[in-house]
């Protein structure tokens, strides 16, 4: 088991290594070049005088080594990336930290702005994916367990619909209903006319640091607060159901499968022939078992999940690294993407490392090689 | 088990699938005969044609209509040949269908004009002169498709499976007709009729041109190639260059004239570019105005001249006269205009804030025509972008998909059937494409090419194809060891005959299956890329609508959420329950 995880590891070196290049090859071959729009130089350069526009090419050009080969840029920031530092006169010098550049855009380190948005999405995530296993799994179960059943029949039909839905349209009708002053069931909440039922963007309200509270409870004043806890949980619910809801379709469908080909198995046949009850056979030789595929593909939807918060994230006008990728994209700004897109690809990659050992742990049938 | 165990795909919602995908294939095909009658984007200076429909279509547009059409007729054909008396019947009904059109156009023409009172020499005059071609061939279409769909259906019932021919060929079909760049050329665009109405109404009237005409061109074509080179000559009193007119040439199709107009002014430019004399912009804006076409109608021009600030009531009620004896509404205008006055003063006779430019647009808003699903910022009718963009869907995804397995098929099979290193590097390569999540593969690459419908069909091929070579080698790995293969080779056929004859067939059925899943989930891909704003720019898609319904303040515009919203999900949905009956059919052993 140590050396397949082991042996995993130093493969997905090279697997991470060629992302990064494929879309570092990628953003050089931008009609802009590299940080075009900020060397204003594109077409859309807001760059008043020619002056200061060259100065400022001439500096990152200096700064990024823009006007060498891809490839030797590449070696720069691969450099820059690694754990192992190069350099001086021994070759080797030292072991540090992964130094992911300065952003282009607003000159700060990329780890920092990161820093800042991980949390965000992952917050996002984690409670996406719990919404998702606390209705999938049971629905799935429920309809694999009685398959040909009603339950069975609408779920299936209830699933693929929105499975079809896409996510842009979800949250367009969602705010429109839902979120904001303006919304069409704006007040039905609450006995004031015009309150919102779900805020409109962000993270917090705006007001949210007056209340110092973390749970709710009434302040000095006598009034109620939400505190920051629910005022949290408010605004993320409705991006929150956005970005669950597909993935719900797909792991209902998932666990509906799993269960009914855990049910026909030979075992489960000689426990009801042996007289347990029902209950316990779903419980103990149906559902345990087929926890295996589910746990399996749950861990590797996760890097999918974090790049699909890429559109929820922009719906919903939330500070998370899905937002930092377009903001990147937008700006041309090398260094910043590069970094979201080597953290993304790690934390996909890990997760599918984590689906295969966590596979062979549950089964021990499987064996790794 | 197998029985109990599949999730059976209801027969019925296999044959609304189907029938809803032909009619969205049909409404691709046939997209420029549909939608394009008013709102049309004319590329090209100096049209002088009275057919717009006919001169949008270009001699390619004309081969692959035709070609479409005679597809589909020859699948319907195929489907049939075994069955005469069926065939004949079908044909009888899209020929019973065509005739209906007319019919009911003939008598429909006369009816109307008894409605609004008319001399029945004037509708015949009218018949005559007006293009209503256009009209008989977009019914035609219409009717096609509708007939189409209701064979599909019919036939679906009869439990034959020649429809998943016709919808494949169709999708095929549409798919070629977007390659060829028709859908980023075609734009469904019709500029506000009332914008430019008003704009340019006093523009165009006025005999003499001065500084403060300059102003107005100014204000209403901000940034626009087209005022710009005329309100510098008006104010320097200096002649336009030709290279000047020849910009303001192109500055045409980005004004806010409708087309009628545009096609105008470019015949007014045209000819003073041939004369091959610099002339100043009071020459250019007499001849526009000369051409009885321009013309807006004289009510609205009275009112925006008359009435330079706020209304007073009685300044209502003479307008009021003005536009009841106007000459130039017909009757439903007339009742529109009034109807607008009512409004005005009815809620409050003494508003100061209705001014008269006010009440001219909402006079052009009230008399213009009507869109059916109304328009977007820009003026443009939803109803034909919603018809031009089931073909850029339809194309992009199925030409996507072709291009993910033109790619993935022969790489999997060559990874599966060699195996060693060859197998290992293509793994390495496949998994780089697999360890990037995709849609952020997508969003990179989609930002950096150019914004084109090819562009975004090989963008999306880039990230789908690593999922089809891995179906395929994971097929061949398992085909490789059966003995049907080690016969075939015992029996000494070639190596190349044994991996396209025996394997190949035999690891296309995941593969096939996948491919109605894979053209949904582009369908949802484009409509991301489109909403992040990285679609292809000047085509008309689903996707951009949708991307218009949610401004920067997220407010919704929901008339533009839902038509493309609903098509989305209806054709991924389509494709989905397609796709489970395809898995049950083809392949049972996926059935699960």
């Amino acid at each position: 088991m140590r050396a397949y995880i082991l042996r995993r590891l130093i493969l997905a070196v090279p697997t991470v290594i060629g992302a990064t290049l494929l879309v570092f090859v990628l953003m050089a071959a931008t009609p802009g070049g590299i940080g075009g729009s900020l060397r204003g130089d594109g077409d859309s350069g807001l760059v008043s005088s020619t002056a200061s526009a060259a100065a400022r090419r001439e500096y990152l050009n200096e700064r990024y080594g823009l006007e060498s080969p891809v490839l030797v840029q590449y070696g720069r920031w691969l450099a820059g990336v690694l754990p192992v530092k190069f350099g001086g006169p021994l070759g080797v010098v030292g072991v540090g930290g992964p130094d992911l550049g300065r952003s282009m855009q607003n000159d700060r380190p990329v780890v920092t702005i990161l820093a800042e948005r991980v949390p965000v999405s992952l917050g996002l995530n984690v409670a996406a994916l719990l919404v998702v296993c606390l209705i999938a799994i049971p629905s799935g179960a429920l309809a694999g367990l009685r398959a040909g059943g009603w339950w069975d029949r609408l779920s299936s039909a209830a699933w693929l619909l929105l499975w079809s839905v896409p996510i842009v349209w979800a949250g367009a009708m969602v705010l429109h209903l839902l979120a904001g002053q303006s919304a069409v069931f704006a007040g039905w909440w609450g006995e004031s006319g015009g309150r919102a039922v779900f805020p409109i963007g962000g993270i917090r309200s705006s007001d949210a640091g007056e209340w110092a509270s973390f749970w709710p409870g009434s302040d000095a004043g006598g009034r109620w607060r939400r505190g920051l806890a629910l005022d949290t949980l408010w605004h993320v619910c409705l991006p929150v159901v956005c970005l669950a809801y597909a993935d719900i379709a797909i792991l209902a469908r998932m666990t509906r499968s799993a269960t009914v080909d855990g049910a026909g198995a030979d075992h489960v046949r000689t426990a009801v022939a042996k007289g347990l009850s029902p209950g316990a056979v779903a419980r103990r030789h149906v559902l345990r078992p087929s926890l295996v595929a589910i746990i399996t593909l749950l861990a590797s939807s996760m890097g999918g999940l974090i790049a699909g918060s890429v559109i929820v994230e922009s719906v919903f006008d939330l500070p998370g690294m899905g937002r930092l990728v377009m903001e990147a994209i937008q700006a041309g700004d090398r260094e910043l993407l590069l970094g979201t897109v080597l953290l993304l690809t790690v934390l996909n990659v890990g997760a599918m490392l984590i689906a295969d050992v966590l596979y062979a742990r549950l089964d021990p049938r499987v064996e790794l090689r | 088990m197998s029985e109990v165990s599949t999730a059976k795909v209801r027969p019925t919602s296999i044959v609304l699938s189907a029938g809803w995908l032909s009619l969205v294939t049909c409404a691709g095909l046939f997209a420029p005969l549909i939608a394009n009658e008013r709102p049309i984007w004319i590329s090209g200076v100096g049209w002088h044609d009275k057919l717009p429909a006919l001169a949008a279509l270009s001699p390619l547009d004309v081969l692959l209509l035709v070609g479409g059409a005679c597809l589909m007729l020859a699948i319907v054909a195929m489907g049939w040949h075994h069955d005469a008396a069926r065939l004949r019947r079908h044909m009888f009904f899209i020929v019973a269908g065509l005739a209906t059109g007319l019919v009911v156009q003939g008598i429909a023409m006369p009816v109307l004009s008894m409605a609004e009172r008319r001399d029945p020499a004037e509708w015949v005059a009218a018949w005559r002169a007006r293009p209503r071609f256009v009209h008989e061939l977009s019914i035609a279409a219409t009717l096609i498709g509708i007939t189409a769909a209701v064979m599909v259906v019919a036939a679906a019932r009869a439990r034959t499976r020649w429809w998943a021919v016709v919808a494949i060929g169709g999708l095929l079909a549409g798919g070629a007709l977007a390659l060829h760049g028709n859908a980023g050329r075609v734009i469904a665009t019709t500029p506000i009729p009332a914008g430019s109405i008003v704009l340019w109404a006093p523009i165009a009237q006025s005999p003499q041109t001065n500084g403060n005409t300059a102003t107005q061109l100014v204000r209403a074509e901000p940034g626009s190639l087209l005022a710009l080179p005329l309100a510098e000559s008006l104010l320097a009193r200096r002649p336009i260059s030709t290279s000047g007119m020849r910009d303001m040439a192109q500055g045409l199709a980005a004004s806010s004239l409708d087309v009628s107009q545009q096609k105008v002014l470019g015949s007014v430019l045209a000819e003073i570019v041939g004369e091959g004399k610099p002339a100043p912009a009071e020459e250019i804006l007499r001849r526009y105005a000369a051409e009885e076409f321009v013309r807006p109608p004289a009510v609205v021009a009275f009112v925006e001249g008359s009435w330079r600030g706020s209304l007073t009531p009685s300044d209502l009620q003479e307008a009021l006269g003005a536009v009841s004896s106007a000459p130039d509404l017909d009757p439903a205008q007339r009742v529109a205009a009034t109807g607008t006055f009512g409004s005005l003063m009815g809620g409050n006779p003494a508003n100061p804030a209705v001014t008269g430019s006010d009440l001219a647009v909402r006079i052009a808003v009230a008399i213009g025509p009507r869109s059916l699903l109304g328009t977007d910022s820009g003026g443009r009718d939803v109803a034909a972008q919603m018809i031009h963009g089931a073909r850029t869907a339809i194309g992009v995804g199925v030409l996507a998909v072709a291009l993910a397995l033109l790619v993935g098929v022969p790489v999997g099979a060559l990874m599966g059937w060699r195996g060693g290193s060859i197998d290992l590097l293509g793994m390495r390569v496949i998994e780089v494409f697999k360890s990037i999540p995709n849609l952020l593969l997508l969003i990179v690459a989609a930002s950096v090419l150019p914004r084109s419908g090819v562009s975004l069909v090989v963008v999306m091929a880039l990230c789908m194809w690593p999922a089809a070579a891995k179906y395929v080698r994971a097929e061949f790995l398992r085909i490789r060891e059966l003995d049907y293969v080690a016969a075939a080779r015992a029996a000494g056929v070639g190596e190349f005959s044994i991996v396209v004859r025996h394997m190949l067939p035999g690891a296309l059925a995941p593969v096939i299956v996948n491919a109605s899943f894979a053209v949904g989930g582009a369908i949802i891909f484009e409509s991301t890329l489109s909403y992040l704003g990285l679609g292809p720019s000047g085509v008309a898609s689903w996707g951009a609508l949708l991307a218009q319904a949610i401004d920067s303040s997220h407010r919704v515009y929901w008339w533009l959420a839902i038509p493309p919203g609903v098509a989305i999900f209806l054709t991924v949905y389509a494709l989905h329950v397609l796709g489970d009956y395809a898995r049950e059919r083809i392949d049972p052993r996926l059935a699960g």
